[in-house]
């Protein structure tokens, strides 16, 4: 009876194993978590990665998802020269499992193999120039600074992080300075990346609460046009108004605390006996 | 009326030769602790002195106590709003300097010394820190220093006095000093109770011992600002309060506190008072001047028959109210009036009283110079006691100077009645002048004589019954374990069935 629990169980396993299921869930999961910067085919923020299950080992690709840095400090000389060519840009640690690895690096193989033609549909499609208008860089910058809700109730991008931008006020320093990201990245890049953040902490903030077609259309219309007009535009720096409100608020809050405190007992009882008998030693 | 009963005290100061054996004995029981050592729930001050702690009479540094508020009372440096202010830190306590730092001796550097020229020391280690110390203060530093500059003249009392007042009162032969023991007073409108922000301190229904529940306790401290009296301690080992818990198991199983039962002066009484609660906001919160009048009215006749009755319709025990009605206490303060509580300014009617010291004088400068110590009288007049009274009227009366002479007067007046009765060397209207100045009669004279002087430990301390086997009984069915439990053994036997 064990024996056959054991053998039905083997043959339920073995066609999912071997089936090309893998390399559907490797679809779906380069989708979510890789699509922002990379495509099959085509150059977008990070390089094409048709054909890398050729160009590089496994093991490399394994080292070189969960730790790029660790990789690139490494020396390996095809990561520095990556890097080089990205003009340093990082590409975050990805909190991966190896077997989602591997089924991503299954589709890989499943791509390369089969569609070099879709390689020249997808390069043909990519360069449609995007116009934006006034309107949405208006709602973009509403949003970037949260004066307009997002439709799904994310937090708003100034949070987080800053802009250069006389029209919005100083952002938050908990992640990259977005001024030049239009420049970097590109339109689709961007957008990329908006529509399914890579960064661990971006993801996991509006993994519930992701930004729609419309707002990262404008968001991206802002962003725009904040590289375009940065050089402009008055750098602000948290220093000064730190340095000042919150001084300032200390004296003052020390200066109300002395003030409201001012009838407490400053010295022991005893101090004045204890002073007479030290002068009289 | 809501009666309810009190275990009260009496303190008669006359007779208290400043032994600390009531400190000693309360610290050997209840608080030879880590974190415990500098308390003293029971103290012996030397007065004039600053006290322990130091200036605790001081509610300028401490705001201890309460203030008339309209027609209530309110505290004065806690309660609601002024407690959350301060709720995180409370600038109104004494510190340990203002008790002073706990030591022990280091006795083994005796016995472990290298041998050498000089004799090995004991030198003297905190409790607290168990570095070596340079002893500053102790909690009777100020013992016997009855004119010292450092402690007696930094009396509070002293702040009614003018300083010519003052300077008379240390002149060589001026000069006094009594003894002033001191517990918590089990107050009926305890300022710690009122304070509490979490609700661990309460006055027992049954007796109205003041008690601090050691597990509700949050260490707020907000008690330890409270108690004008001081008696409000701090744990720094267990993060608890403590106070005086009156010997409350002692008093259980019928015995009299351990300072009072160990008292060698024979100066403590303890009894219960009935008392009509719904008078205590009225009574706390009337003019000064009224007070000690008001707050000794609030105690019951226990012979009164309506008394008794709405004593046992609040359920007070018929032997409670037996207890009540032989009860020392009662007959100091309430039917001879020479008992008078302790700075019933702070308003929380506090239910230990004093009998007030005489002190008289017993020598004079006369205006030629001449020490004279000789006196007509054996004792002197009251108005030749050495101490003013207007320092023992800021003790006992809130300033009522004319209280605290009747009190004397009266038990000058037993004095000579007994000195009459013993030896009769005094002429007849010498005694009856000293009775009518005492507004006393020979009988009173006698009873006043013989429960200061003769009373047996059965007399002093009238202790009522607890009936805590009725307490038990209204939490557990004691009939389920009879004929359970008592005897047993440790080993099984091996014979038998």
């Amino acid at each position: 009876m064990r024996h056959l629990t054991k053998i039905l169980g083997f043959l339920l396993i073995t066609p999912l194993v071997h089936l090309p299921a893998a390399a559907q869930n490797g679809e779906q999961l380069f989708k979510q978590t890789c699509s922002a910067c990379h495509q099959m085919g085509r150059r977008l923020v990070g390089p094409d990665l048709t054909g890398v299950t050729e160009r590089r080992t496994k093991e490399w690709i394994h080292a070189f998802v969960k730790s790029s840095q660790t990789v690139i400090k490494s020396g390996d000389a095809d990561a520095v020269a990556l890097s080089t060519e990205f003009n340093g840009m990082i590409m975050p640690d990805q909190s991966l499992s190896a077997g989602d690895v591997d089924q991503i690096i299954a589709y890989f193989q499943t791509f390369s193999a089969t569609a070099p033609a879709g390689t020249t549909e997808v390069a043909a499609t990519a360069e449609v120039p995007v116009e934006y208008t006034d309107a949405d860089r208006e709602t973009g910058q509403a949003l970037f600074v949260g004066r307009t809700r997002f439709a799904n109730r994310g937090a708003a991008c100034i949070s987080c992080h800053n802009v250069t931008n006389d029209q919005v006020m100083l952002g938050g320093g908990f992640a990259k300075d977005l001024t030049g990201v239009f420049g970097r990245m590109g339109n689709a890049g961007v957008a990329g990346i908006l529509g399914a953040p890579p960064f661990p902490a971006m993801a996991t903030t509006y993994a519930n609460s992701p930004l729609t077609e419309v707002e990262i259309h404008s968001l991206v219309a802002f962003l725009e046009n904040a590289d375009k007009v940065s050089a402009q535009q008055a750098p602000k720096s948290a220093y000064m108004p730190f340095m000042v409100y919150g001084g300032g608020g200390l004296i003052a809050l020390l200066a109300l605390i002395g003030l409201h405190w001012r009838g407490r007992m400053k010295k022991g009882v005893k101090h004045d006996i204890y002073d007479r008998q030290l002068r009289s030693i | 009326m809501n009666v309810r009963s009190q275990i009260s005290m009496v303190f008669h100061l006359d007779k208290c030769i400043g032994c600390h054996t009531c400190s000693i004995a309360c610290k050997n029981i209840w608080t030879d602790r880590r974190g415990a050592e500098y308390m003293w729930w029971n103290n012996v001050e030397t007065k004039p002195g600053t006290g322990y702690p130091t200036k605790w009479e001081d509610q300028d540094v401490y705001k201890g106590g309460w203030v008339k508020d309209g027609n209530s009372v309110s505290l004065r440096g806690a309660g609601k709003w002024k407690g959350l202010k301060n709720i995180f830190h409370n600038p109104n306590m004494p510190v340990l300097e203002d008790y002073y730092e706990p030591w022990t001796y280091k006795y083994s550097d005796l016995f472990t010394a290298p041998e050498g020229d000089d004799q090995p020391t004991a030198r003297p280690v905190s409790l607290v820190t168990g570095e070596h110390i340079d002893v500053k203060a102790g909690p009777n530093w100020d013992d016997d220093l009855g004119g010292s500059q450092d402690y007696a003249r930094k009396d509070v009392n002293f702040k009614e006095l003018s300083p010519a007042e003052q300077e008379s009162l240390f002149q060589l032969e001026r000069m006094m000093m009594f003894y002033l023991p001191r517990i918590c007073n089990h107050c009926l409108n305890p300022a710690c109770v009122g304070s509490c922000p979490s609700g661990a301190l309460y006055k027992r229904g049954e007796d109205g011992i003041v008690l601090l529940n050691q597990e509700r306790c949050r260490a707020w401290r907000m008690c330890v600002t409270a108690c004008p009296y001081k008696k409000s301690y701090y744990n720094w080992n267990t993060g608890k309060s403590e106070k005086c818990i009156l010997c409350y198991p002692r008093l259980e199983s019928g015995q009299a506190p351990a300072c009072m039962h160990s008292c060698v002066g024979r100066i403590r009484y303890l009894g219960v008072m009935l008392y009509d609660a719904d008078m205590i906001e009225a009574v706390a919160s009337c003019p000064e001047n009224e007070l000690v009048d008001r707050q000794l009215a609030i105690y019951l006749d226990p012979n009164d028959p309506q008394v008794i009755a709405a004593a046992k319709a609040n359920g007070i025990a018929d032997s409670t109210i037996r207890s009540a009605q032989l009860s020392p206490v009662y007959q100091f303060v309430k039917e001879w009036g020479i008992a008078l509580p302790l700075h019933p300014e702070y308003r929380t009617l506090p239910n230990l009283f004093y009998v007030p010291p005489m002190l008289p004088a017993m020598a004079s400068v006369d205006s030629d110079g001449v020490y004279d110590s000789t006196t007509k009288s054996l004792w002197g007049g009251v108005e030749t006691s050495r101490l003013p009274m207007k320092y023992l009227a800021s003790l006992f009366t809130a300033g009522d100077e004319e209280k605290v002479r009747n009190v004397l007067r009266k038990l000058l007046a037993v004095k000579i009645h007994r000195r009459d009765a013993t030896v009769g060397d005094l002429t007849k209207e010498e005694v009856e002048e000293a009775l009518q100045i005492g507004r006393t009669n020979p009988g009173e004279a006698d009873a006043i004589f013989r429960l200061t002087s003769l009373a047996t430990f059965n007399e002093r301390f009238v202790i009522p019954p607890a009936h805590r086997e009725e307490s038990i009984e209204m939490i557990e069915a004691t009939a389920d374990v009879k004929g359970e439990t008592g005897f047993g053994f440790k080993m099984k036997p091996a014979r038998g069935l």
